[in-house]
């Protein structure tokens, strides 16, 4: 390529902007800029806040496919440990949308596993109790407390457990 | 009638890391602090967060306890392990376990504080004040906006009598424990 003359070239620098890099920081690819994002996460979060109840579907589904897996493999410690593990992720996140029933359901669920050290026939019947709870609050979109049914639920589980775990202690 | 937040203002923006593996509650956090100005740096595990330690200033840092890869109880010792001023950034344990001796361990790993989840908007920031020592947050008069829970007020006592029958069908079948 010929040098171009100076006085005869005109030239014009265009700045990309640097999309990519402005949004990662320097510590990882998922390591984000949050003031790029923030537009876009508000607008998630109002589309999780006005249907939590379809992300929590999916969630239950999981749990559900977890509670097969446990039926099929009790033996299997990790199979238990997933169980948990969506639990503990419902039980955090559920009451932040204003379904605190279901929030409950899972810490007792989430703490009766913590007590469980064996997986038998009852233990399996617990979990179910839990998950099919779960499956009504959502079925019925019961919001907050659930009110007195969402009260009778809670206090049935908590019976139910009791009953199971003062058995096999 | 609607649940709305407590408003607080702001005495200085906090540069804040999230470590926090759930994209939703990631975005609750979020959306929780940004409005209020702090500058927020989301990592989702463990090993991304002791990294991003290294290479930022933060004033603070919300560790969610169980995360892959490695979990916050390993994150924090590693921060609390570093040979730099960095050890002493404050931790916050933001986790959905917060039996006693879950806390126990996450304060024995070197947290400086332990909230639940759900997170509680004014409980965390009343947090932030302890931990920092400073009075960032002030609740003032008057009222942020609605919260997430909004419609929970406005519908907590919407259950009817066909719940209730669900819920006693449920009932029924509890019963054939023995």
């Amino acid at each position: 390529m010929n040098n171009p003359d100076p006085d005869n070239f005109w030239f014009e620098v265009i700045k990309v902007p640097d999309i990519v890099s402005k949004r990662v920081v320097e510590n990882g690819p998922s390591a984000v800029n949050v003031e790029d994002l923030d537009r876009m996460d508000a607008l998630f979060l109002e589309k999780i806040s006005a249907n939590y109840l379809e992300f929590f579907r999916d969630d239950l589904e999981e749990l559900k496919g977890a509670f097969s897996i446990l039926r099929a493999d009790r033996e299997n410690k990790k199979n238990i440990e997933v169980l948990y593990n969506i639990s503990h992720d419902i039980k955090g996140q559920a009451g932040s949308f204003g379904y605190d029933l279901i929030t409950a359901i899972a810490d007792l669920l989430c703490s009766s596993i913590a007590k469980m050290e064996t997986i038998g026939d009852k233990q399996l019947e617990i979990i179910g109790f839990h998950v099919e709870a779960m499956r009504i609050a959502e079925m019925k979109q019961m919001k907050g407390l659930g009110g007195a049914a969402g009260e009778k639920l809670l206090a049935g589980l908590r019976g139910v457990i009791e009953k199971v775990m003062t058995r096999t202690s | 009638m609607t649940e709305a937040e407590q408003a607080f203002e702001v005495t200085r923006q906090l540069k804040i890391l999230v470590a926090e593996d759930s994209p939703i509650i990631q975005a609750i956090l979020l959306r929780m602090l940004n409005a209020l100005g702090h500058e927020i740096v989301t990592v989702s595990d463990g090993r991304e967060a002791v990294g991003a330690i290294q290479a930022n200033d933060f004033d603070l840092v919300l560790m969610d306890m169980r995360m892959p890869e490695m979990d916050g109880e390993a994150a924090t010792r590693s921060i609390r392990g570093n040979p730099s001023d960095i050890a002493f950034t404050p931790i916050i344990a933001c986790s959905a376990d917060t039996s006693d001796e879950k806390v126990s361990r996450f304060m024995n790993a070197g947290v400086n504080a332990c909230i639940g989840k759900p997170v509680d908007r004014e409980k965390l920031l009343l947090t932030i004040n302890e931990i920092l020592d400073e009075t960032i947050h002030i609740p003032v008069d008057g009222v942020a906006g609605p919260s997430q829970k909004k419609e929970l007020s406005d519908n907590a006592d919407n259950q009817t009598d066909e719940d209730d029958q669900d819920v006693e069908t449920f009932l029924e079948s509890l019963k054939t424990v023995d």
